[in-house]
């Protein structure tokens, strides 16, 4: 796909996801606040922003996992504010963790399984679902082998190195067969060879048509990925734009970059 | 392609040859011990906690535990033979029954899941409430007198085998399907083996769990059905202490109490080596309390065993 194709794939639709006025408030921490944004099918966008400034609470809440005191959560079409990570899954969001959690004493291959059964069927569907299991273990070995990790099918997951691991992760909000992918920091802790790697996936599955939504820490890796850029900084969204307008943004230098810039860039 | 859990199922084989092992020796030792009908015998005596067993396997598969296995066995064998009473025509009043199980399971798993109370402490108490109840309905006098048709669960039998060991061998089918051959299988052991990331990756963690239960508690009144038929009675008392020995088996069996990892044909295989051990003392004329000390022990030294293995295979 060329740069003018997806930029057309990009901008002709209605966004994939649209978060309008999100806060969320934990007692007295007010987590996020009044945040707002779109994302399009096939494209990367970059959530970034200090520790703490409400990055992950913003994915919770867009997984499901949280319900947002205030503003609305539109994905796909409707109005997902406050469903359930069940659901949201079984819609079409697949998430990564910046903690990994694997289903440490299952193999490699029953973690994809876990997931690939989630969009295939209901809760009451998988109880009564065809006879699935067979080609769900085929399907799972494709999606391991796509991210490097069919050798390693049998281990157990919880023997895995952390390179692994968030290889791993991958590979299960991939057989989600997700049309929106939120990337919690997965690239921390990975070495450069790995880190190459993993960009490919992320743009391959990008050009596939995916939204994807992006926490990263290392700056280099956010801004060669991601087409457009949030930043937060205390919950509110400080900037948006190009990799280049934010980091020319006074306010993100001084709340993020002006610390961050010198030490990865 | 065979789907090896790779963990558990390198214990299979040691425990079938821990089971023929037993067999033979008693065989050895006593001939009328391995007579097909003496086999047979103790396949029907393996039923009744098999078949709690198997759900109880379900269950400790998510990380749970199921104390009230016992009294959903007297609730709904009660509830069953009150229908049969109450004029109900045969296949319905089993319906009774199995509903009467699985609503309490649901009960369970309600607790279990959406109250998020420890399995311990929800099972515990629906084991005394179950139990109360059983009482409080019938004023602790049981219920007899029942036609051939209700009974015949458990008198009945089918191409040579008691009918009790084809109800066994049908749940044991069932959940097999359901755990080996289905998604669903693949989510029970999410949810045992971290809740927390299954929830979070979109599996129905309060949905798996509820299930879980429901089965153990229908697999309870099935029992409940077969001892009711079995004994003519349907009693206040029936099943007290059953979920020691559904505990057992299944523990037996190689399936983890931290859950996740665990396999039916094990507990199969553990159920029928508690059964056979005790088979064995009796006819031995072990002194019967003995019989417990000694199947106590075996317990231990499998749950000991288990442990040296596992971190073997950690490290």
């Amino acid at each position: 796909m060329t740069d003018v194709e997806r930029k057309d794939h990009a901008s002709s639709r209605e966004p994939l996801l649209s978060v309008r006025g999100l806060s969320k408030r934990f007692g007295g921490l007010q987590a996020l606040e009044d945040v707002s944004f779109d994302l399009h099918p096939g494209e990367i966008l970059g959530l970034l922003g200090p520790n703490g400034a409400g990055k992950t609470t913003c994915f919770n809440m867009i997984s499901g996992m949280f319900s947002p005191t205030a503003g609305r959560i539109f994905f796909d079409g409707t109005d997902t504010t406050g469903v359930s990570p069940a659901e949201m899954a079984r819609r079409g969001v697949g998430r990564t963790f910046q903690i990994v959690r694997p289903f440490p004493s299952l193999s490699v291959l029953e973690n994809v399984s876990v997931s690939l059964g989630l969009r295939r069927y209901g809760s009451l569907g998988c109880l009564l679902g065809r006879w699935g299991t067979r080609s769900v273990r085929e399907e799972a070995r494709e999606i391991l082998a796509s991210v490097g990790l069919a050798d390693l099918a049998s281990r157990r997951a919880g023997l895995l190195p952390l390179g692994n691991l968030r290889r791993l992760e991958l590979a299960r909000a991939l057989a989600l067969r997700p049309k929106l992918l939120l990337l919690d920091e997965t690239f921390s802790g990975l070495r450069a060879e790995e880190i190459r790697q993993m960009e490919l996936h992320v743009r391959g599955v990008r050009d596939a048509g995916v939204g994807v939504l992006l926490i990263e820490h290392n700056m280099k890796v956010a801004m060669a990925l991601s087409e457009r850029i949030v930043v937060l900084d205390h919950g509110r969204k400080l900037a948006e734009g190009t990799g280049a307008e934010v980091a020319a943004d006074p306010r993100v230098v001084e709340a993020y970059l002006g610390k961050g810039a010198s030490g990865h860039a | 392609m065979i789907m090896r859990r790779t963990p558990s199922s390198s214990r299979l084989p040691v425990l079938l040859a821990i089971l023929v092992g037993i067999v033979a020796l008693l065989g050895w030792h006593e001939p009328r011990f391995i007579e097909i009908n003496n086999l047979i015998n103790i396949l029907r005596q393996s039923s009744m906690v098999g078949l709690i067993a198997l759900g109880m396997t379900l269950v400790i598969l998510t990380g749970g535990i199921d104390l009230s296995v016992g009294s959903l066995v007297a609730v709904s064998a009660l509830a069953g033979a009150g229908a049969a009473r109450a004029g109900v025509t045969f296949p319905l009043c089993w319906g009774a029954a199995l509903a009467a199980g699985a609503l309490l399971g649901m009960v369970n798993g309600l607790g279990v899941a959406r109250l998020r109370l420890p399995p311990f402490i929800m099972t515990l108490g629906m084991m005394g409430f179950a139990r109360g109840l059983a009482f409080m309905v019938t004023g602790g006098k049981p219920l007899t007198g029942f036609d051939a048709s209700f009974r015949w669960l458990g008198i009945g039998g089918w191409m040579g085998l008691p009918l009790p060991i084809w109800v066994f061998g049908g749940f044991f089918l069932v959940v097999w399907v359901l755990l080996e051959l289905m998604p669903w299988g693949d989510q029970v052991r999410s949810v045992g083996s971290s809740p927390r990331a299954a929830w979070g990756s979109g599996v129905n963690v309060p949905g798996v769990t509820a299930q879980v239960y429901v089965l153990c508690g229908v697999a309870s009144a099935l029992v409940g059905l077969l001892l009711a038929g079995r004994i003519d009675s349907a009693q206040p008392t029936a099943g007290v202490g059953y979920e020691f020995g559904a505990i057992a088996g299944v523990v037996f069996g190689g399936t983890s109490f931290s859950g996740g990892r665990g396999s039916l044909v094990g507990t199969v295989i553990g159920v029928l080596i508690m059964t056979v051990l005790e088979s064995g003392m009796n006819m031995l004329n072990v002194n019967p309390f003995a019989e417990q000390v000694v199947k106590g022990v075996v317990i231990a030294a499998a749950l000991v065993l288990y442990g040296r293995t596992g971190q073997a295979l950690r490290g």
